[in-house]
């Protein structure tokens, strides 16, 4: 996985059933992608967060998965590991009867807001 | 764009006229979003058309003698991922901006690698 | 376009593209409350105007545009 115990650690795994988790993440204040984003002024790139969202998914499913389709993603507040250094990543699947396809939804937040909330398609990787 | 390493994910704009732009890309193995599997992973492909968004906006802003804006990604709309590219895979996008609200921005993006589509998507950038 | 054609061309667009019934956008309804817009999703509507009537409406004029009648007068008053 190209960001996870990089970008951010999984601390703690609740699954709530075989297709449905949260993830409890630390988001790492010394990871290499804030000292472009933005000099001075960490913030947690959107494009990271979506990949956490799939490394979480992938440890959900157990499988590799490749985004095929984001239908919508929104960044609902501004992210970064002074202003949320604990999220929770909630994942929920549905296998795509007869294909390699996951539809995800997928949230990011803390007890304070949402940061990320993510709706998807998901493939099996070959 | 204040856009630092480690991801800096556009090499250039190789014209800009309007509202439309194209950028490009080689991609490395030095690449911030490369697995292991040497393909950029679909993410990459999200800021690497953010980006070129974000550089046209730059563009316009130094031509209009303006101070450099910062770039948010908003949302993600209707992507797709049509094929991961692969490390010394040339990249080139179109990137048109559209509607523009309170410094959101409504802006298109293909990617191609020569006539291969390889991901699109609609994008709202923040940009301050 | 008379107000009647613009109405029945917005309506079903506006629909799709936030995801409610067609039936929810009456000419007193709130645009804001109806479409559920936000600072993200303002823009959107900006666009499928601008697309579909070549009508822009500048940030200046949208506290202007409250409910969809307000809408379909801006765009019936400003269309080329």
């Amino acid at each position: 996985m190209l960001l996870k115990d990089k970008f951010f650690t999984v601390l703690h795994e609740e699954r709530l059933s075989a297709n449905e988790a949260i993830f409890l993440c630390e988001l790492k204040p010394d990871c290499d992608v804030y000292r472009g984003h933005f000099p001075g002024k960490p913030v947690s790139p959107g494009v990271c967060n979506i990949e956490m969202i799939r490394e979480c998914t992938e440890m959900l499913v157990g499988e590799d998965l490749q985004i095929d389709t984001i239908k919508q993603c929104r960044m609902t507040a501004v992210a970064s590991p002074s202003v949320c250094p604990k999220v929770d990543v909630s994942v929920s699947v549905a296998r795509l009867e007869g294909t390699q396809n996951y539809n995800v939804v997928a949230m990011i937040r803390d007890a304070g807001q949402s940061y990320m909330e993510l709706k998807g398609t998901f493939v099996i990787k070959d | 764009m204040p856009q630092r390493n480690p991801i800096v994910m556009v090499d250039k704009i190789l014209d800009a006229e309007g509202d439309v732009a194209h950028t490009g890309l080689t991609v490395t193995d030095r690449n911030y979003f490369l697995e292991e599997d040497g393909r950029m992973a679909e993410p990459g492909l999200i800021e690497h058309i953010a980006q070129s968004a974000s550089a046209f906006k730059g563009h316009k802003a130094l031509l209009a003698g303006e101070p450099l804006p910062i770039g948010y990604i908003g949302e993600v709309k209707k992507f797709h991922c049509y094929v991961r590219p692969a490390v010394g895979d040339e990249l080139t996008t179109t990137v048109t901006l559209g509607a523009e609200v309170n410094g959101v921005t409504l802006m298109t993006g293909e990617t191609r690698c020569g006539e291969v589509l390889v991901a699109d998507t609609q994008m709202k950038i923040f940009v301050e | 376009m008379t107000k009647e054609e613009i109405i029945a061309k917005v309506n079903p667009l506006l629909a799709e593209e936030f995801e409610v019934e067609e039936s929810d956008i009456t000419p007193d309804a709130v645009i804001y409350d109806t479409l559920e817009l936000d600072s993200l999703s303002l823009v959107d509507l900006v666009a499928v105007i601008e697309h579909t009537f070549k009508v822009k409406i500048p940030a200046a004029d949208l506290p202007t545009v409250k409910t969809f009648a307000d809408l379909y007068n801006y765009i019936e008053s400003h269309q080329a």
